[in-house]
């Protein structure tokens, strides 16, 4: 039986096919502002790398925030559940879920099987979200992709104290004006990011195996600086910005 | 098919000699007997901006819509406004609306912190007597012991109903959405069409399929939310099954006795009530009824649903969510703003209902 799930996330759109328990296809694509449309184009890519039709999906689950707006999807299932069990199903042994996507950063206790125990979830402010990395990438002009390295390289890590992600890219043009090195400042946005999701994720039970879900999980400034904060270490899955997908996928082979 | 619940509306004008009240204390019978019709303002989801010049930003939202209604005039029609005392907000509110509301005389209620207290029933006694003076000077007619006794057996019926709403809630036989809208027409609606068709509006309902596996819930939480959680609570899948809201299931659990000393009756009515946050009775503890309702109502789990800057209900939720972590509840906290979220509130309720499924 085939199977697949679709995550539609704030920025980016994934979909998995599973079939005789083998992930099949993993595309990832850009949103957009036309949900259903990205929702479609992401499965149609995920048919095509499978080799497979539609019809021969026996359930569709949809998740993420865009999980209302997927076609055709058999039931919709919240991020939240859907990363337990993806990150149950790349890391057998996990017990703590933090997940860090584009607009938002969840910490989820696991418990057997990729059962949800409990979870606390950053929701109203961009602080602590794959965006606020997004902006301070921009504002300092290195790619995206460089950027948790660039952090990493940095000796020293200038001090970022503001919770708020417009407050702190002011207090970036001031070490900017100050002629602060650019990976200092990149380090100390970093540390800024995981002292706020450490933070957040410290309301449930923080237990190791700790994995590492969504877009941010490429970031290795952001997991380094989360294993500094949390005082354990992190693991950061291959497919971790699939973990919602993989998860959804799961979920309709029930 | 629309829910019968859903045109239940009762826009000021149409009230006779309306008068507005917020906090869960205000003894609304005093005011009824005098000839006024006691509403409660409940917050809008617009906001005129007129507050923010009077209130600091992290000012609660129910407090601050009153005043920027007010300042708006879209409570002219009101012959006053009533508030017992309950938090700083309500008592900076007091004097806000004293000098920035001249036309809606305001009514302050002092109701004692310490309910258990051997000075509480005395020190309300006067409290009491001094309102019932201040309404009659406003009302222009003195309140006689029988119109007193009158309204309280009105307003008993008016409980006695709302406690049979909930007795459908506690089988899990009522939607939030209907629930919710009921109760909420008892502080909008004159309490006698409120008597004569209520009864026949839950016959309207129609009753819910098994519970089974509907995950049940206790909502805990300051006024009566934002009906926006009742809808998405709804269509997460699961039911409500009892709440400790300020002006919930504890509101109307306790009758005033109708016979003997009326004020005496109110008084004794308000003590025996289940404290809000900023209350305190030693022998009525809010954690010890709500882990008492958790086990009477078989609940899965309790979403605390708290205003954004309640600070009561704040410090409140650290001791009941310590109380439920030790009795292994499961709860979840949910922060409403005064224009709501359904998308980001829609996440956190159906991932807690799909955890407790």
């Amino acid at each position: 039986m085939y199977t697949a799930g679709v995550d539609i996330g704030a920025i980016t759109a994934k979909a998995v096919i599973f079939g005789d328990g083998e992930l099949l296809a993993t595309p990832l694509i850009l949103a957009g502002y036309d949900r259903a449309a990205a929702a479609l184009q992401v499965l149609d890519q995920a048919l095509a790398q499978a080799g497979l039709t539609r019809e021969q999906i026996a359930r569709l689950v949809a998740t993420g925030y865009g999980r209302v707006q997927v076609p055709g999807a058999d039931r919709t299932v919240t991020e939240i559940t859907c990363h337990a069990r993806g990150a149950h199903y790349l890391c057998p042994d996990v017990h703590t879920v933090i997940d860090i996507g584009g607009q938002d950063s969840k910490g989820i206790a696991v418990g057997a099987g990729g059962k949800v125990l409990d979870f606390v979830m950053n929701d109203k402010c961009a602080a602590g979200t794959g965006r606020f990395l997004e902006v301070m990438a921009h504002a300092l002009e290195v790619d995206l992709a460089d950027f948790g390295q660039l952090a990493l390289s940095a000796p020293r890590r200038a001090n970022i104290s503001s919770t708020c992600t417009v407050f702190a890219e002011s207090e970036v043009i001031t070490h900017l004006a100050t002629g602060r090195p650019r990976a200092e400042i990149v380090a100390g946005i970093h540390e800024a990011i995981a002292a706020r999701v450490a933070t957040m994720v410290g309301r449930v039970p923080v237990r190791e195996v700790i994995v590492l879900t969504g877009g941010v999980a490429h970031n290795a400034g952001v997991a380094r600086m989360l294993e500094e904060k949390l005082g354990h270490a992190i693991f950061v899955p291959e497919h971790a910005q699939l973990a919602g997908a993989i998860g959804a996928a799961l979920i309709a082979r029930e | 098919m629309q829910s019968p619940v859903s045109n239940l509306q009762y826009p000021i004008s149409n009230l006779q000699s309306p008068l507005g009240f917020l906090t869960a204390y205000v003894p609304e019978e005093l005011f009824h007997a005098a000839g006024f019709t006691p509403i409660f303002i409940f917050h809008t989801a617009d906001a005129h901006g007129f507050a923010r010049a009077h209130l600091p930003g992290f000012t609660c939202w129910v407090a601050g819509s009153a005043l920027d209604q007010a300042l708006a005039g879209r409570l002219d029609g009101l012959a006053g406004m009533a508030l017992a005392q309950t938090c700083d907000t309500t008592q900076g509110l007091t004097d806000l609306w004293r000098r920035n509301v001249p036309h809606i005389p305001l009514f302050h209620f002092g109701m004692p912190l310490r309910l258990g207290s051997p000075s509480a029933r005395a020190y309300l006694l006067a409290e009491l007597q001094s309102l019932r003076e201040r309404v009659q000077a406003l009302a222009g007619r003195p309140i006689p012991d029988d119109a007193l006794r009158e309204s309280m057996a009105l307003y008993n019926r008016t409980r006695a109903l709302v406690r049979r709403l909930y007795a459908r809630a506690a089988l899990g036989d009522i939607a939030p959405p209907d629930l919710y809208g009921l109760v909420r027409a008892a502080f909008q609606m004159p309490k006698e069409t409120y008597n004569q068709e209520i009864g026949s509006k839950m016959q309207e309902l129609s009753p819910l399929p098994s519970c089974a596996p509907a995950p049940l819930l206790l909502l805990v939480g300051p006024a009566l939310a934002d009906p926006v959680l009742f809808d998405v609570i709804a269509q997460a899948g699961a039911r409500v099954v009892g709440d400790l809201l300020d002006l919930g299931e504890r509101y109307f659990a306790v009758d005033a006795v109708e016979h003997g000393d009326p004020l005496a009756a109110l008084a004794d009515r308000l003590l025996a009530l289940v404290p809000t946050p900023t209350k305190h009775h030693p022998q009525r503890t809010r954690a010890a009824h709500l882990l008492s309702l958790v086990q009477e109502r078989s609940a899965d789990g309790v979403i605390f649903a708290r205003q954004k800057f309640c600070e009561p209900h704040g410090f409140d939720y650290v001791q009941l969510a310590h109380a439920l972590d030790q009795a292994g509840v499961p709860h979840l906290l949910v922060e409403l703003e005064q224009a709501s979220q359904a998308g980001q509130l829609r996440t956190r309720v159906e991932a807690f209902v799909e955890m407790l499924a």
